[in-house]
C-alpha cells in the first residue's frame, strides 16, 4: 500500500463525513443542524395546534420560546466563521431546545409528544457530529435511549425530571460534541503532517535531480577536456612532423650551413606567427589582410615597401596555413633576390574575393623597382612550395611571371563560400 | 642492416600536407628506384589508381577531418597492400576489420617506414 493511502482521509459522501479543515463547512454544518431543528420545532408545533386545537397553551408557548431562541441563535451566526463562537451558539441553541423537550414533555404529560422530539433530535445531532458512521449510529442510540428514559420519568415521575435526568443528557451531549472537535483537529493535524513530508519529500527529489545535473555536466566537461587533449595530441604529432618535414627539405635545397639556418629559422618562425594568430582567432581563421601582415610584414624597409590592399575576405584555418607558408616563401625570396633586397623595392600585394557561383580568393603579388629579375635556374624548397603546395593543398593555381621590373604572382584558391 | 631495395616499386602516397607529404616521397625514393605519387585526397587517390600500377601504398588515417578507411577498403579488396599514418597515438580510429595493418605515428622514422613497406611488399 502506497504512503498516500495510508493517511488518506475518510471521505464517503452521503454520510455526513468529511474532514473538517474548513471553517466554512463546519459554520454551514451548524447551521444545517440548527435550520432542521427549526423545521422539527415548526412540524411539532403546527402538528399540537391541530391534534390538541391549542388547548395546551404551556406546551405551545414553549416551543414558540424554543423557536424564537434557536432562530435568533441562528442569525447571530450569519456574521461569524470563529470556530468557538460557532461552537458556543450551537450548543446554547442545543441546550435549550433539549430543555424545551423536557419541558414540553412535563407540560404535556404524555409519552408521544417527548418521543417524536427526541427522534427528531436524534437525527439533527447525528447530522451535526461529523465522524464515522458507527459514531453517529451511536450518537442516535444514546439520544433515543435517553429520550425514551426521560418520556418514563416525565409520566411516572415529572417533578423528578431535572434531576434524574441532566447527569444522563449532558455528557452524552458534551462528549458527543468535543469528541467531534477533538477527531477533526487531530485530521487536520494529520493532514498538515502529510502535507508537510510531501513538500519536503518535493524539495528532497529537486535537490536528487539537481545533483544528478551536476554529475552529468562535470561528466561532460571531462568528456570535452579528454577530447581537447586527444585533439592537442594529433596537432602537436602533425606539426612536429611538418618541422621534421620542413628541416628535411630546407637540408635538401642548402648548400651551407648557414644558409639552412637562415631559411629553417624563418620558416619556423613564419609558422608560429601563424599559429599565434590563429589561436588567437580560436582556430577560426584569419583575414587575408592580417595573414599577409602577419607573414610579409617582418620584411619591410620602410612603410612603402610593402603595400597592401585587400578587401575583408577571411580564410579558414587549414588554407591559413598552406597560403601563410606560400607568403612566406615569396617574401623570403623578394628579400633574397627581389624587390624587398633593396630600399627602394616596393611590393604591391591585393586581394578580394571573387563570389561568382563558386568563390575564389585571388591575391595578386607585384614587385617593381628592385633589382632586374630572371627566372631563377634551380627550383629550391621555396620556390616548389610557392608554386606546388597551394595546388596540392587548396586545389587552387598559382602563376609565377618573371618579367625585368620585379617578379609576379597569382595566385587564384577555391574558398568556401560563407556560410556554406 | 642492409639497405632495402624498392627497385622499380611504384608508391601512392595519401597525405594531405604538402610538405610532410613531400618529405615522405623524398624519403622512400631516396631508397633508390621507388617511384611515389602524392596525393592530398580520396578523390585524386582513385584517379591515380584508376590510371596507372601501384604497388603499394602510404595512407594518413585522416585526410584534413576526411577519414582514409574508404580508400583502405579498396586497396584491401584489390590486394594492395598499404601502410597507415597517424598523428592520434592509437588505432582506435579505424574499424577493426584494419587494425592489424602496420601503423606509424607522426613523425615518422624513415628506417622502420621503409622496412615495414618492403615487409608487406614481400607478404603480398
Amino acid at each position: 500500500m502506497s504512503q498516500s493511502e495510508a493517511y488518506r482521509v475518510d471521505r464517503r459522501p452521503g454520510l455526513g463525513v468529511v474532514d473538517e479543515d474548513s471553517d466554512q463547512l463546519f459554520l454551514d454544518r451548524v447551521r444545517l443542524g440548527m435550520r432542521l431543528i427549526l423545521a422539527g420545532i415548526a412540524v411539532v408545533f403546527v402538528g399540537e395546534l391541530l391534534l390538541h386545537a391549542g388547548e395546551r397553551p404551556l406546551v405551545n408557548g414553549v416551543q414558540a420560546v424554543n423557536f424564537v431562541v434557536v432562530a435568533l441563535a441562528l442569525r447571530c451566526l450569519r456574521d461569524t466563521t470563529r470556530r468557538t463562537v460557532v461552537l458556543g451558539l450551537g450548543l446554547f441553541a442545543y441546550a435549550v431546545t433539549i430543555v424545551s423537550v423536557g419541558a414540553v414533555g412535563i407540560a404535556a404529560g404524555d409519552a408521544m409528544t417527548p418521543v417524536v422530539l427526541f427522534v427528531g433530535l436524534a437525527l439533527v445531532t447525528a447530522t451535526l457530529v461529523p465522524w464515522n458512521p458507527g459514531w453517529q449510529f451511536l450518537t442516535v442510540v444514546m439520544i433515543i435511549a435517553t429520550a425514551i428514559w426521560t418520556v418514563a420519568s416525565t409520566v411516572h415521575a415529572p417533578r423528578l425530571f431535572w434531576l434524574q435526568n441532566a447527569g444522563s443528557l449532558a455528557p452524552t451531549l458534551f462528549s458527543t460534541v468535543f469528541l467531534s472537535h477533538t477527531l477533526r483537529r487531530q485530521r487536520a493535524a494529520v493532514a498538515r503532517a502529510v502535507r508537510e513530508r510531501d513538500s519536503r519529500e518535493e524539495s528532497l527529489r529537486l535537490a536528487n535531480r539537481r545533483l544528478e545535473q551536476e554529475i552529468e555536466e562535470h561528466r561532460r566537461t571531462e568528456e570535452a577536456l579528454r577530447f581537447a587533449m586527444r585533439e592537442l595530441d594529433h596537432r602537436v604529432k602533425n606539426t612536429l612532423a611538418t618541422v621534421q618535414a620542413v628541416a628535411q627539405q630546407t637540408l635538401r635545397s642548402s648548400a651551407s650551413m648557414r644558409e639552412f639556418g637562415d631559411a629553417f629559422y624563418g620558416r619556423i618562425q613564419a609558422m608560429a606567427r601563424i599559429h599565434t594568430a590563429l589561436a588567437g582567432q580560436r582556430w577560426e581563421g584569419l583575414r587575408v589582410a592580417e595573414l599577409i601582415e602577419l607573414v610579409v610584414g617582418p620584411f619591410r624597409h620602410h612603410a612603402e615597401s610593402v603595400l597592401i590592399a585587400c578587401d575583408d575576405s577571411f580564410v579558414s584555418s587549414e588554407l591559413v596555413r598552406v597560403l601563410g607558408m606560400a607568403l612566406h616563401e615569396l617574401a623570403t625570396n623578394a628579400a633574397k633576390y627581389g624587390a624587398l633586397s633593396t630600399r627602394e623595392g616596393r611590393v604591391a600585394i591585393s586581394s578580394r574575393v571573387d563570389s561568382g557561383g563558386a568563390a575564389r580568393l585571388r591575391i595578386r603579388w607585384n614587385e617593381r623597382d628592385g633589382p632586374l629579375v630572371s627566372a631563377p635556374t634551380r627550383r629550391g624548397f621555396g620556390m616548389k612550395m610557392i608554386e606546388e603546395a597551394l595546388t596540392y593543398e587548396g586545389g587552387g593555381s598559382v602563376t609565377l611571371q618573371f618579367p625585368d621590373q620585379g617578379l609576379r604572382c597569382e595566385i587564384d584558391l577555391p574558398v568556401p563560400q560563407p556560410g556554406a | 642492416m642492409t639497405t632495402p631495395s624498392l627497385q622499380g616499386i611504384r608508391v601512392l602516397i595519401v597525405e594531405d600536407n604538402y610538405v610532410v607529404a613531400e618529405a615522405l616521397k623524398y624519403v622512400i625514393d631516396g631508397y633508390q628506384g621507388s617511384q611515389s605519387t602524392i596525393v592530398p585526397n580520396l578523390a585524386r587517390a582513385f584517379e591515380v589508381l584508376a590510371a596507372s600500377r601501384v604497388d603499394i601504398a602510404v595512407l594518413d588515417i585522416n585526410l584534413n577531418g576526411t577519414s582514409v578507411v574508404p580508400l583502405a577498403d579498396h586497396l584491401h579488396a584489390q590486394g594492395i597492400p598499404f601502410v597507415f599514418l597517424t598523428g592520434y597515438g592509437d588505432d582506435d580510429v579505424l574499424p577493426p576489420h584494419l587494425r592489424g595493418q602496420p601503423l606509424f605515428e607522426k613523425p615518422v622514422e624513415a628506417e622502420r617506414l621503409v622496412r615495414a613497406i618492403v615487409e608487406a611488399l614481400g607478404r603480398s
